[in-house]
């Protein structure tokens, strides 16, 4: 029975990850076959490394690339994300800087990679990275999911306690999904939510968000939006009667007769 | 059963004390370098590496008797095995002299001697250093089932001033050596000559502000790298911005070793070292201004951006 409590002090199950992880973590650079046993120990190096140990992980990933990925470590990737999200929103809450939870560089190499993944399991933590870094890559990732990945993206932006921050990744997202033809591959109900997206964007204050409303109007060629179009484009009083501001007048406005002449050119 | 639970709990904890690590080097036997006349005339240099390294054993199966207390039914040994090899670099050319492994872990100590044969004239301008690659292979009693490079140790032994040209400009040859060092740099970008530049100010910015700027991020300043992405974008945000007086460009270009450096502590994979990234403030700029900056750093083309809650200083870092 001694025996046995000795054997328990010094053999813990998780010690073989803990042993295995700093050496493995290196272990990509001189093996041209990834073995099993290697992306296991890469995949608890993601789940369960510090940040540090995170960066090398993602390193190591993004070099293996998502076609040679095994499983575990695709979910790593996605779950790790989705606890970092976790982490940084209660850091913002509390008012510490995101600096001290995470290099913001690297988060931003961590949610493409997660992005390249293309893995439908990815939209609620590349969703959820959007308060904390913009990429155009995740907006693009997050496209490519189209009808998959409408529902959450509109979710995102109609949440009423977004930050103006946060709204940028749906945003983007939605734009690019309905751009070249995009809009057609939609059902017709989520269509029908994007136009009303679009709509309420363009009356929008700010002028950024306008914009992202003009862009999807473009995208979607909806006769009642068109017409929205052409008065942003054409009556400047309107525009400075809802309150957007002077530079921000003539910017819409020449997005929008832009907008425009691309509508006609597709006629 | 609460016993039990907190046995397991002791086992748990007490298991962060077995996992093999190589860690812990000792001390270098002096060697001198006569810089003046840039010769290494110490010729010997021995470098006892010491690592942490011990046997562990795993539990793979645990089984409950009939006290319920667990016990291992299957236990998996394995033991560490380093290696070392050393190597003296010089600017253009590396030297391996040997290499040693330890099969016992619980003895892990080993001896290199680095040597330079005599006379040896160091005559490349730039840092000298030893690095020591470290092997770790995890074996089981019959075979090794993982493991391999476990990284790197780099010290810097010398800095001779001699130039050998490469470029041209001894300041961009040792440059371009920066992006040749993992620690520093892991970006795919690998520089040539004609990467880097000693001038190019944009229509907003000075040669100055896009090189640089920050504290040690470039201190091998008037040579840096700039990409037109870069300059069209910062340029596009002055000029679209209407109170842009009083924004500074805080960080342009980082050289990869100013970027690891303790006051800048940078990704080793940052965009800053390619010349495509930048950071702007205004000293208490709110949340609003913040986000009408960076709306106009997407319309230019910004393909990435951080939030204000990001940094202390809540500078706006862009990557065009």
């Amino acid at each position: 029975m001694m025996f046995r409590k000795l054997l328990l002090l010094v053999v813990p199950s998780l010690g073989v990850l803990f042993a295995l992880a700093p050496a493995l973590l290196f272990a990509q650079s001189d093996e041209d076959e990834w073995a099993p046993v290697l992306q296991e120990a890469l995949a608890s190096e993601i789940e369960h490394g510090s940040v540090e140990q995170l960066y090398d992980a993602v390193y190591i990933a993004k070099g293996l690339g998502p076609s040679r990925m095994t499983e575990a470590v695709r979910f790593a990737l996605i779950t790790r994300l989705e606890m970092l999200n976790v982490e940084q929103d209660v850091a913002a809450e509390a008012g510490i800087p995101l600096e001290e939870i995470v290099n913001g560089e690297s988060l931003i190499e961590f949610v493409d990679l997660v992005a390249s993944l293309q893995d439908p399991r990815a939209i609620p933590a590349l969703l959820g990275s959007a308060p904390h870094c913009y990429s155009k890559r995740v907006a693009q990732g997050l496209a490519s999911f189209g009808e998959r990945a409408i529902e959450p993206l509109l979710q995102a932006v109609n949440d009423s306690e977004i930050g103006s921050f946060a709204r940028d990744t749906p945003l983007t997202a939605i734009s690019m999904m309905v751009q070249d033809g995009g809009a057609e591959q939609l059902s017709s109900a989520s269509r029908r939510e994007v136009v009303r997206l679009a709509r309420s964007l363009l009356y929008e204050k700010k002028w950024y968000f306008i914009f992202d409303g003009i862009d999807m109007a473009v995208g979607l060629n909806d006769a009642e939006l068109n017409q929205e179009i052409e008065v942003l484009a054409n009556d400047r009083g309107l525009l400075s009667e809802r309150g957007i501001e002077e530079r921000g007048v003539e910017k819409v406005r020449e997005s929008a007769t832009k907008a425009l002449r691309q509508l006609k050119q597709r006629k | 059963m609460s016993l039990r639970f907190a046995f397991m709990l002791v086992s748990a904890i007490a298991s962060l004390s077995v996992c093999g690590q190589v860690s812990a080097y000792t001390n270098e036997s002096e060697v001198s370098y006569n810089t003046k006349d840039t010769t290494l005339t110490g010729h010997s240099k021995t470098i006892a590496e010491e690592g942490d390294l011990r046997y562990a054993r795993a539990c793979v199966r645990w089984i409950f008797g009939y006290d319920y207390w667990p016990y291992c039914s299957i236990v998996y040994e394995w033991y560490t095995r380093a290696s070392v090899v050393g190597s003296l670099h010089r600017q253009s050319q590396s030297q391996a002299v040997q290499s040693s492994y330890v099969r016992h872990p619980q003895e892990a100590k080993t001896s290199i001697s680095v040597a330079a044969p005599a006379g040896d004239t160091w005559s490349a301008r730039g840092h000298h250093y030893r690095e020591l690659d470290h092997y770790v292979y995890y074996c089981g009693p019959a075979y090794c089932y993982a493991g391999g490079y476990a990284g790197t140790t780099r010290r810097l032994l010398e800095t001779t001033s001699e130039s050998e040209v490469v470029c041209g400009v001894p300041e961009v040859d040792i440059m371009i050596r920066e992006y040749e060092a993992p620690a520093y740099s892991r970006t795919d970008f690998k520089p040539s000559c004609n990467s880097f530049q000693s001038a190019g100010a944009s229509r907003h910015f000075t040669w100055s502000q896009l090189n640089g700027g920050f504290a040690d991020g470039n201190p091998h300043r008037p040579w840096g790298i700039v990409t037109d992405s870069l300059r069209r974008g910062l340029d596009y945000i002055a000029s679209n911005y209407p109170n842009f007086k009083g924004i500074r460009l805080t960080s342009g270009y980082r050289c990869p070793h100013g970027n690891a450096s303790p006051t800048v502590r940078g990704s080793n994979t940052s965009f800053h070292m390619i010349g495509r990234a930048a950071d702007l403030l205004r000293n208490g700029w709110t949340e609003e201004e913040y986000e009408a900056v960076k709306a106009i750093a997407q319309e230019v083309g910004g393909t990435a951006m951080l939030p204000y809650s990001r940094y202390r200083d809540r500078h706006l870092h862009m990557h065009f």
